[in-house]
C-alpha cells in the first residue's frame, strides 16, 4: 500500500514538473518507462525500422495528453496503455493480425518426454550442464515466443517479465481480466507443448 | 484430495501463484507424479520466459523525444497568484498585530517561571528540527527522482 502511495507521489511530482514546463522531468518519465514500452513495441512490431517512429509517437502522445492524466492508474500503466494502442493502430493500418487462433491442439505424449532428460531444472550434476540447458532453453523459447501472435507475446511478456498483475494487464489492453487470463493460459500451453515437442524431437536424434 | 488429475489451468495457476490455489490442489500435486511432471515443465517454461533478454532501443529515446517537444511556456496561474496574495496579506496582518501588541509580548514571559520558558523553547525547537528533517528528506527524494544522469 505504501509502495502504491509512493508511486503516485512520484508520478504526481514528475507530472507537476512537466506541466510546469520542466521537460527534463519528462526525460525522467521516459527513462523510468522505456523498458516497459520497449517490451510492448518489440513484441508487437516486427519491422525494426518502424519501432523508432512508434516509440517516439508514444511519448509525444503521452506528453500531449499528460494534462488529462487522472491518476486512476500508475503513470507507467497509462504509458503502457498508450504504447499498446499505438502498436494496435499500426497493426490495423498494416492489416496485420493481432491474434490468431490456430493453435495446434494435439497433445504431446508427456509420459515419454520430460524436459532435460527427466531432470528438474534445479537438479543438475554440474554447473556447466545447467548453464548449457538454460542457454538452450532460453534460445528455444525466444524462437517459440517470436512465433506467437503479437497479443499473446505481449501478454506473456507483461505477466512474466514485467511482473504486472492481471488487473494492470487488463487496464493496458482494455480487455476483461477473464479474457487476459484465458489468452495467457492458451499462450503458455502452446509454448509448453512446443517446448515438449522440440525436446522430444531432439531426443529422437 | 482431488482424485482425478488436475486440469492444465490448475497446474498453471499452481506454478505461477501457489498461494492462490486451494489446499486440495497442492495436496494432489504433492502425491501425483503425473501432475508433478506437468508442474515441473511449467516451472521450467516460466523460468525460461523470465530469463529472456530485455529488449533495448538502439537509439537514445529521451533525446529523440525531447528534441521534438515544443517547450511549453510556464503558464500564468491565477490560483498561484491568489495563494501568494493571501500569504502576503496573512504575513502583513501578523506583523501588524505583533506591532500593535508589542508591549503585551514583552510582558508575556516575565510573569512565568524560567522552567516554563525553557520548556516552551525546547518544544518549539524540537518540532522545528523534526519539520526541518522531514522537509530535507522530501527534498532529497525529489532530487533523487529527478537525477537522470
Amino acid at each position: 500500500m505504501n509502495k502504491i502511495r509512493e508511486n503516485i507521489q512520484t508520478d504526481q511530482f514528475l507530472i507537476d514538473k512537466v506541466l510546469g514546463g520542466d521537460t527534463n522531468a519528462f526525460a525522467v518519465i521516459i527513462k523510468n518507462t522505456e523498458g516497459l514500452v520497449a517490451q510492448i513495441i518489440f513484441k508487437m512490431i516486427n519491422r525494426v525500422e518502424d519501432r523508432k517512429d512508434i516509440a517516439q509517437d508514444i511519448y509525444l502522445k503521452a506528453f500531449k495528453n499528460l494534462p488529462g492524466f487522472r491518476y486512476q492508474s500508475k503513470l507507467s500503466t497509462w504509458i503502457a496503455q498508450i504504447s499498446y494502442h499505438t502498436c494496435l493502430s499500426y497493426l490495423e493500418k498494416k492489416k496485420l493480425v493481432l491474434t490468431d487462433h490456430c493453435y495446434d491442439n494435439s497433445e504431446p505424449d508427456e509420459d515419454s518426454i520430460e524436459l532435460s532428460g527427466g531432470k528438474s531444472s534445479l537438479s543438475f550434476t554440474n554447473q556447466t550442464e545447467k548453464d548449457i540447458f538454460h542457454r538452450e532453453l532460453t534460445e528455444i523459447l525466444r524462437e517459440e515466443i517470436d512465433l506467437l501472435s503479437p497479443l499473446h507475446k505481449t501478454l506473456i511478456t507483461l505477466y512474466h517479465n514485467e511482473e504486472l498483475s492481471y488487473d494492470e494487464i487488463a487496464q493496458i489492453t482494455q480487455l476483461p481480466e477473464g479474457t487476459v487470463k484465458s489468452y495467457l493460459f492458451r499462450a503458455r500451453k502452446s509454448l509448453k507443448d512446443k517446448l515438449l515437442r522440440k525436446y522430444k524431437k531432439e531426443e529422437l536424434w | 484430495m482431488v482424485a482425478e488429475h488436475l486440469s492444465e489451468n490448475d497446474i498453471q495457476q499452481y506454478v505461477s501463484d501457489p498461494s492462490a490455489c486451494g489446499s486440495q490442489v497442492a495436496r494432489h500435486i504433492e502425491t501425483c507424479e503425473t501432475c508433478q511432471v506437468k508442474a515441473e515443465t511449467y516451472r521450467v517454461l516460466f523460468f525460461g520466459i523470465r530469463h529472456q533478454p530485455q529488449p533495448v532501443f538502439d537509439f537514445n529515446l529521451s533525446d529523440l523525444v525531447l528534441s521534438k517537444l515544443v517547450q511549453p511556456k510556464p503558464k500564468f496561474s491565477w490560483e498561484i497568484m491568489v495563494v501568494y496574495l493571501c500569504s502576503f496579506i496573512g504575513i502583513m496582518t501578523i506583523l501588524f498585530l505583533c506591532f500593535l501588541l508589542r508591549e503585551y509580548f514583552t510582558s508575556l514571559f516575565t510573569g512565568s517561571s524560567t522552567l516554563v520558558f525553557y520548556l516552551f523553547v525546547v518544544i518549539a525547537f524540537t518540532s522545528l528540527v523534526f519539520q526541518g528533517i522531514e522537509i530535507y528528506r522530501n527534498y532529497q527524494k525529489k532530487i533523487n527522482t529527478l537525477n537522470i544522469s
